[in-house]
C-alpha cells in the first residue's frame, strides 16, 4: 500500500507548508485544530479537495488511513485530468474564512509575527500555528462584543453528528447509519458512496465536513450517491441547532475557550458511578475540575478560589450544561466579556458559590 | 501496524524526511532546522514555498499536493 501511495503521490508537485504566517486564509481554509491537513489543487489555486480529519484527542489516527488518502489522491488526479471542464463544480470548494486575508491581520496576531519563520533565531516561537488562526478569530469576535454562531463554536462538524458514520479507508462511504437520525431520514444506507454534495465532488471525509461546515441552518444538502450499480439523489435536512451534538472539548482551540468561559478550568463530566457516589442526578450538571490554570489569563478561576476536584453543579444559574462543550457554547453565545458569573460547586460534600468575571 | 498508523508514518516520513526519528535529544528549534535541512536535501518535497510549487505545477501541468504539518 505504501508503494501505491508513493505512485500516486509522485504525480503531484508536492509542497510541505509548515507555518500559517501569511497564508491566504481564503484559499487554505481548513480545520485549524488538525495536526496534518492536505490540499489537492490546480496551479491556478482551484481546489480539487482536502484530506485530514480528526474527531478526538486520544484517537487522532482513527479518522484517517493510507487507503483513504490514496483514493483521495486518485480522485484528485481524475479531477485534474478533467479540468477545466469541471471548474464550476469545484468553485464552491473555497470560500472566505473571515474579513481578514492573512492571519497577521487579526488584531491579536498583528505586529507579533513576521511573514516568514526566523530560522536564525527562535524559529518555533516565530511560527503562527494552525490553531492560532481559530483562536484569533474567536478572540476578535468576542472582543467586538459579538456572540459566536454555532458555526464558529462547532467548526468542521463530523458527519456522525447527523447519524452518518463514514469509513476512513474509503473516500466517503457510509459504514453505519444511526436509527432515526437525519441521515436515516434522508434514506442513506451503509455501503452508500457519497459522490457529490451540493454538486461538489467528494474526495474525503474532510470534503464532507467542508460542505457541512459551510451549510446554513436550517437548510438541506443535496447528495448524489452510488449504491451498488445505481446512482441516486437524496437530501440531508439540517435543522436549527444540528451542530450542537458535536464535542469540541478535544480541540486545541478549546484551551483558549477555557480562558474565556471558565477562567482557566478544565472540566469533564462525572461518570455514572461518580454521580452515584456524590448523590447527584444524571440529568443535571456535574462537571469535575480536572485542572485549574495557574498563570496569567488562565488563572482567573484560581484567583476566584476554584480547586482541583471541585464539582461544578450550576453555572450562571444554569444546571443543564452537561458537558464542558455545552458550557463553552453557552458563554460564547449568550454571555459577553466582562459578565460576572456565579458558579455553584460541591467541595468535599459541601456546597459553595464562587464568582468570577468572564474574559 | 494499523493502517492509520501507516498513513501517518508514510506521510510524515515523506514530509519530514525521517528527521524526527533521530532528533529526540534536540531542542524544538534544532529539530525545525534539521527538518528543513533534511527535507531540502532529500528533494522529494518543496519545503515551505507555495509560489515555487505553483510555478512548477503550471510548468509541468501537474496538480499540487500541499500539506500542512506542524513544525517538529
Amino acid at each position: 500500500m505504501e508503494n501505491e501511495l508513493g505512485k500516486w503521490m509522485s504525480q503531484f508537485v508536492r509542497v510541505r507548508l509548515i507555518q500559517c504566517n501569511s497564508i491566504d486564509l481564503n484559499l487554505f481554509h481548513f480545520d485549524y485544530d488538525l495536526t496534518f491537513a492536505a490540499f489537492f489543487m490546480n496551479a491556478d489555486k482551484t481546489l480539487y479537495g482536502r484530506y485530514g480529519t480528526r474527531s478526538s484527542h486520544d484517537e487522532a489516527e482513527s479518522d484517517v488511513s493510507i487507503e483513504g488518502f490514496a483514493k483521495a489522491m486518485q480522485k484528485a488526479l481524475d479531477l485534474h485530468r478533467d479540468y477545466p471542464r469541471n471548474r464550476v463544480s469545484l468553485k464552491p470548494k473555497t470560500a472566505p474564512y473571515s474579513q481578514f486575508d492573512i492571519p497577521q491581520d487579526y488584531p491579536h496576531l498583528e505586529g507579533r509575527f513576521q511573514p516568514w519563520l526566523d530560522f536564525e533565531g527562535k524559529v518555533a516561537a516565530s511560527c503562527i500555528h494552525c490553531h492560532m488562526v481559530r483562536d484569533a478569530d474567536r478572540r476578535y469576535h468576542r472582543n467586538q462584543g459579538s456572540a459566536l454562531t454555532d458555526k464558529d463554536i462547532y467548526p468542521w462538524p463530523m458527519p456522525a453528528v447527523l447519524g452518518m458514520h463514514l469509513d476512513p479507508k474509503e473516500m466517503a462511504t457510509v459504514s453505519l447509519i444511526d436509527k432515526d437520525s437525519a441521515a436515516d431520514q434522508a434514506g442513506l444506507k451503509p455501503g452508500d458512496q457519497i459522490l457529490t454534495m451540493e454538486g461538489q465532488p467528494i474526495l474525503s471525509i474532510a470534503d464532507v465536513q467542508w460542505v457541512l461546515h459551510q451549510s446554513p441552518e436550517p437548510s438541506s444538502v443535496a447528495l448524489s450517491i452510488q449504491r451498488g450499480e445505481d446512482q441516486l439523489e437524496c437530501s440531508l435536512r439540517l435543522r436549527v441547532g444540528w451542530r450542537r451534538g458535536s464535542d469540541i472539548s478535544w480541540r486545541t482551540t478549546s484551551w483558549d475557550l477555557r480562558r474565556m468561559a471558565t477562567g482557566g478550568l478544565k472540566l469533564r463530566h462525572l461518570t455514572r458511578e461518580e454521580l452515584e457516589q456524590q448523590g447527584l442526578s444524571p440529568g443535571k450538571m456535574a462537571l469535575l475540575v480536572e485542572h485549574v490554570g495557574q498563570y496569567n489569563d488562565h488563572a482567573v478561576a484560581k484567583r476566584a478560589g476554584f480547586l482541583k476536584d471541585d464539582i461544578v453543579t450550576a453555572f450562571d444559574g444554569k444546571e443543564d450544561l452537561l458537558r464542558e462543550t455545552d458550557l463553552f457554547a453557552y458563554v460564547m453565545r449568550e454571555r459577553p466579556k466582562g459578565s460576572i458569573i456565579d458558579v455553584s460547586i460541591l467541595r468535599k460534600g459541601q456546597r459553595q458559590t464562587l464568582r468570577f468575571k468572564l474574559q | 501496524m494499523q493502517p492509520a498508523r501507516l498513513l501517518i508514518l508514510a506521510v510524515i516520513l515523506c514530509c519530514l524526511g525521517h528527521s524526527t526519528l533521530n532528533s529526540l535529544a534536540q531542542t524544538r528549534d534544532e529539530k525545525v532546522r534539521q527538518d528543513r535541512s533534511t527535507v531540502q536535501a532529500d528533494g522529494q518535497w518543496i519545503y515551505n514555498d507555495l509560489d515555487l510549487a505553483l510555478a512548477e505545477a503550471k510548468r509541468d501541468n501537474k496538480p499540487i499536493l500541499a500539506t500542512f504539518r506542524c513544525i517538529p
